[in-house]
């Protein structure tokens, strides 16, 4: 669709940009034409460890449910599966040796890339220049004062800076977290020692500024509408014919990076799911409910009028009440799950925190998982940016480091990593809305422990004379060449075909001497 | 662990089959299991040529059987891998006919309970099971519209009754209130207040999707005849155009503009099924665009639409006993009929989005041979664009009229279609080759399986109709994208269809997530009716909206459920639901002023957002 949302611009202050027409309504990247075949409750003995071993002898369906139910996975795939095939699926995949999982973490809207990662002490010129640019908005280098501050990045000669909402406080930082932050997964950016690699201007050219067509092709992988996804792609190629466990959307929808088109895939929104309550999450205004046991949960009101008997012909009733009721044994199942695979560590409050804490949560069950797939919207900052992307960064930066805590306890973090990008990065120059519109070349960044961490993208440099004709930055790694580093690295198996129009240009290109892959 | 090497074995095909007795509607089929060289994890039942089931034993019990009628069974196994046996022996097992009436059952596929059990129905589209020879019994009611009856023909032709309309309408003429919803030419309540953004300003449809999709839900929540609004939304699920790939407002306004055409039948009492697929083959730019008809020409035929167009607009693949209604060749052909249109794509051109014959050079003018005929075959007669019209040929087609018509009756109806009054239907909808709409409406909403199950409302609603319904139930404004969104958790999305197949609709409605946004849609609009914005320009609240009133101390329980029903605009609730209800306000805290305000809340969210509102 995308009406234009830019006008074309020489670099410098231009005329003001056009209102962004499809930002108050962003759909996260959700697959708008699919939908699910069929759905697959989640037990809660298999979310919390299946009894009695591993082996398909155990599991039997009535085993499985008799210990309650922990949540839903919406099923995507191109046929109907049963019950039993899909957990003895898993359960034998499960057997075998642990393998890589990647996590996909996207960032909607377009984040600011040059707010989160910005000219640092040792980079004079682009400093000045963006702090020309960014009157309003800037950061400034050293602790936070009036200014939100941000701390050079270790061994890079202090080209480059962390804002300090993504530094823990004990790295001098604003994130209000002692020991987790972008910085601490840094560490000294040495391979031996940081599980960060992050890429500071990643996309395609030419840059196309519409949120849905970008998010699009980075879904993808390609430059062109397509019905499959990269990740969905690979797991046709490499996956089961049977396990929809193998790739998971933690949301209410499929995201498009998983979208198959022959195995089968799944969404599954969480595990602890309020069922019914007053206290709706965004909260709707109502009058609070007391302290104490609260009437704001009605879920036992609910599961009452769900049990009430139907005409026996009335099929539409009788499933009205069913799954209403069934919605509450989520609810019901909660704490149960909940008390057996909690986390040792401690997430931020929100909807990023819950969703990789329920990530950490379905790789530590072992049922043959082998893609994640996140999405965390709130980053099309046009206006008020500083108020809106820093609480986010925060989020971000704390969320990740408590992700990257809670697979380590639990034994998991040789075989995950983390992939975190946007669609697209702002422009340079602030608008007059003390917010950035769309730009190119965001901020990716690969996290874990086997990761090769460190600098591996160029910066391209935010001096006016450094900016492509549109008065973006330069785009110096095509984001197809990170997924190809992730699917012949990381993934494995049968890569070939999987992203057409290979080789990619400018592709990864470290800069170290070591070689430009991003594993160890 | 990867799959190293792919299965293509084939299992055995399973022996032995054999039927158990008929007994009512149901029969049990019984096989010897099959073997494979991995493992048999599934068996398919096909009866009469479709898949009706898919099971882990050796057994399946068909529920759906007409008295009367012959069905034919095969049984096929299947491994993990998806290899299909061969169909193993088929069975025959007939039916007697009826001796008394009997209530046929919707297939339910996997049914309620925990989904993905073993037994799996196709779960994609489902027709009827077999259609009854005879009425099922109906709760007489007569020709006078009774409160309940105006509250059925509300929700079923429109999204559900204001108190005004009930008062209008109760002791009126079933046929009175048809007529209106007919002829009545469409008025807007300008009491209801406008949409607006998150800053509380105007909308504007041409400025995003949220705004195009939020202009369509408030004409159908002022609608003084909300039957257009109705059969128009029923015209875009059939005529289904998805704006996930480049569609813009340029291109769907006029779509659903056009297609007002054929849902406002008061403006256009001889709108016809004929001029409607003549638009949408040659002057609609948003189908043409979606089905790439513009990219069907003489040379490069392109079979995208004219396929579409047999199988989903018009014919459908079979008939009821199983018969293909065309084949490979007549795809190609009816392509071929269908070249010549061009479609303009330049947004700066000052006839974008139109749709125009583009003369000989774009069309296929030789002889194209359709169903065994051959002619000129072309879109329209009689034109430049085709001697003779292909749709007149399509529609004349014997399957057409059933198939159209069945999909229009389950749009009101939920009952089967009984075979008598189907071929009255097919009578009156090709009388003379018209294929008139309003005559076809008319009958439809006047028949008395409309009022099926009266007293138990037995149709979900879908989550358009939930949604328009509820604002209209409790008189909610709508702002942003809390409208959208909610539909969005609710898997529909005016413009937004999953495929060229529209929405499947009925049961498929409701799973475990959508019963929770159907609940939180109602925590949004109490949300939008009661709270005031903070600021003028504030996200949240609406400005103009006033909080609830306080409820008296001392407020009984039975007193606190009056309250909030009538709030609610009294909709059905069981009598059990309404006993639960009261039952829940007694034990809710209610000493505080705070409280008793909460428990108002709850019980609206409660009467309207349960289970109960599901249904209509």
């Amino acid at each position: 669709m995308s009406t234009t949302d830019t006008t074309t611009e020489t670099a410098g202050p231009g005329p003001a940009p056009d209102r962004c027409i499809t930002c108050e309504e962003l759909e996260l990247a959700r697959v708008r034409d699919a939908r699910p075949s069929q759905t697959l409750p989640l037990p809660a003995a298999a979310l919390a460890g299946l009894p009695g071993g591993r082996t398909s002898g155990d599991i039997t369906r009535r085993r499985l449910l008799a210990g309650g139910i922990a949540g839903f996975a919406s099923v995507y795939g191109s046929r109907l599966l049963g019950f039993e095939e899909i957990f003895e699926a898993a359960v034998a995949e499960a057997a075998a040796p642990a393998q890589n999982c990647l996590v996909m973490l996207y960032l909607a809207g377009g984040n600011c890339s040059l707010n989160t990662v910005l000219p640092g002490t040792g980079a004079g010129a682009d400093y000045a220049a963006y702090t020309t640019a960014r009157a309003a908005i800037h950061r400034q280098h050293g602790a936070s004062g009036a200014v939100v501050g941000s701390q050079d990045i270790p061994g890079a000669g202090g080209a480059l800076a962390w804002a300090n909402p993504v530094v823990s406080s004990g790295g001098g930082g604003d994130n209000g977290s002692p020991t987790y932050g972008l910085d601490q997964l840094y560490g000294d950016g040495t391979a031996a020692n940081s599980r960060l690699a992050f890429l500071p201007a990643v996309d395609y050219t030419p840059s196309n500024f519409s949120h849905f067509d970008s998010a699009d092709y980075w879904f993808a992988g390609g430059l062109t509408a397509m019905t499959t996804g990269w990740l969905g792609r690979w797991i046709d190629q490499n996956g089961s014919a049977t396990n929809p466990l193998q790739a998971i959307s933690v949301d209410t929808a499929l995201s498009k990076a998983i979208r198959t088109s022959v195995n089968p895939v799944c969404a599954i929104p969480s595990t602890s799911a309020l069922g019914f309550s007053m206290n709706a999450v965004g909260g709707y205004g109502m009058p609070p409910y007391p302290p104490g046991p609260s009437a704001a949960d009605i879920n036992a009101q609910m599961a009452a009028l769900g049990a009430l008997q139907a005409g026996a012909s009335n099929a539409y009733l009788r499933r009205s009440r069913a799954t209403y009721g069934l919605a509450t044994d989520v609810a019901a199942a909660g704490p149960t799950i909940n008390s057996q695979t909690a986390p040792t560590v401690t997430y931020p409050f929100g909807d990023l925190g819950d969703k990789l804490k329920l990530t950490a949560q379905l790789l530590a069950a072992n049922l043959g998982t082998r893609i994640v797939t996140v999405h965390w919207g709130g980053f099309d900052t046009h206006g008020g940016q500083v108020t809106t992307q820093d609480p986010q960064l925060k989020t971000l930066s704390v969320a990740l480091g408590a992700f990257q805590a809670d697979l380590a306890a639990r034994g998991l973090d040789q075989n995950v990593s983390t992939l975190v990008f946007s669609e697209f990065g702002r422009r340079v120059q602030e608008n007059a809305s003390g917010g950035t519109d769309h730009g190119a070349g965001g901020l990716m960044m690969l996290a874990g422990s086997r990761v090769r961490g460190g600098w591996a993208g160029e910066f391209p440099g935010c001096k006016p004379a450094d900016l492509d004709p549109t008065g973006n930055l330069k785009v110096t790694t095509d984001f197809r060449s990170v997924y190809q580093s992730i699917l012949t690295e990381w993934l494995g198996g049968d890569t070939s075909g999987l992203l057409p129009g290979s080789p990619f240009l400018p592709g990864v290109n470290r800069h170290d001497g070591q070689g430009n892959t991003l594993f160890q | 662990m990867l799959l190293s090497r792919k299965d293509r074995t084939r299992p055995t095909a399973p022996t032995k089959v054999r039927a158990g007795t008929v007994q009512g509607s149901q029969v049990t089929i019984a096989w010897r299991a099959a073997h494979d060289d991995v493992k048999v994890t599934a068996y398919e039942v096909w009866r009469d040529g479709k898949r009706l089931a898919r099971t882990s034993r050796t057994r399946y019990t068909d529920r759906t059987l007409a008295p009367g009628k012959t069905y034919r069974y095969v049984i096929r196994a299947r491994d993990a891998a998806g290899n299909l046996s061969k169909a193993g022996k088929a069975i025959v097992v007939k039916v007697p006919a009826a001796k008394v009436t009997q209530q046929q059952q919707p297939s339910l596929g996997t049914g309620a309970g925990p989904a993905a059990g073993t037994e799996a129905g196709p779960g994609g589209t489902q027709t009827p099971g077999g259609t009854p020879t005879t009425v099922p019994p109906v709760t007489p009611t007569g020709s006078v519209l009774t409160r309940a009856m105006v509250d059925r023909m509300f929700w079923r032709a429109g999204f559900g009754p204001s108190e005004a309309e009930r008062t209008t309408w109760t002791g009126r003429g079933v046929d009175d209130l048809v007529d209106f919803f007919l002829t009545a030419p469409q008025t807007l309540d300008q009491t209801v207040p406008p949409p607006v953004s998150q800053t509380n300003q105007p909308i504007d449809p041409t400025a995003s999707r949220n705004d195009l999709v939020m202009e369509w839900l408030d004409t159908m929540q002022r609608a003084g005849n909300p039957f257009t609004e109705r059969l128009t939304f029923f015209w875009h699920r059939h005529w289904a155009v998805s704006d996930g790939d480049g569609l813009t407002h340029d291109f769907l306004i006029p779509y659903r503009d056009r297609l007002r055409k054929y849902g406002d039948l008061a403006a256009h009492p001889h709108a016809s099924f004929k001029t409607l697929a003549e638009e949408m083959t040659t002057a609609d730019g948003a189908m043409s665009y979606f089905l790439t008809g513009y990219a069907n020409q003489k040379g490069s035929p392109n079979e995208n639409y004219a396929r579409e167009f047999m199988e989903l607009f018009c014919l459908g693949v079979r008939d009821a006993a199983g018969t293909a209604n065309y084949s490979q060749q007549d795809v190609q052909e009816l392509a071929r009929a269908f070249t010549g249109w061009r479609l303009d794509q330049n947004p700066n051109s000052p006839t974008f989005t139109n749709v125009s014959f583009g003369g000989p050079s774009y069309h296929d003018a030789g002889t194209k041979t359709i169903f065994g005929q051959a002619a000129k075959w072309g879109a329209i007669a009689g034109t430049p664009a085709g001697a003779v019209s292909a749709i007149d040929l399509v529609l004349a087609h014997p399957a057409h009229a059933p198939f159209l018509i069945r999909k229009l009756w389950a749009e009101f109806v939920v009952s089967p279609l009984p075979d008598a009054t189907l071929a009255e239907l097919a009578a009156t909808y090709t009388a003379g080759g018209a294929y008139e709409l309003a005559p076809l409406l008319r009958k439809i909403l006047s028949h008395p399986l409309i009022f099926e199950s009266l007293d138990e409302p037995n149709m979900v609603k879908p989550p358009v109709v939930y949604l328009v319904g509820a604002q209209r139930q409790l008189g909610a404004p709508m702002k942003w994208f809390w409208q959208r969104e909610a539909l969005a958790n609710m898997q529909q999305i005016p413009y937004s269809p999953p495929n060229v197949a529209g929405w499947e609709g009925g049961l498929s409605w409701l799973n475990t997530n959508t019963t929770q946004a159907r609940f939180d849609l109602i925590l949004r609009l109490l949300m939008l009716k009661h709270k005031p914005s903070p600021t003028p320009t504030s996200g949240s609240g609406f400005p103009g909206s006033v909080p609830i009133a306080a409820p008296p101390p001392g407020e009984g329980a039975q007193q606190a459920f009056d309250t909030a029903y009538a709030a609610c605009t009294s909709p059905w609730l069981s009598d059990a639901t309404k006993t639960q209800l009261v039952a829940f306000a007694g034990t809710h805290p209610h000493a505080t002023s705070d409280q008793r305000l909460q428990r108002q809340y709850t019980l609206r969210a409660l009467i309207l957002g349960g289970p109960d509102g599901q249904v209509m």
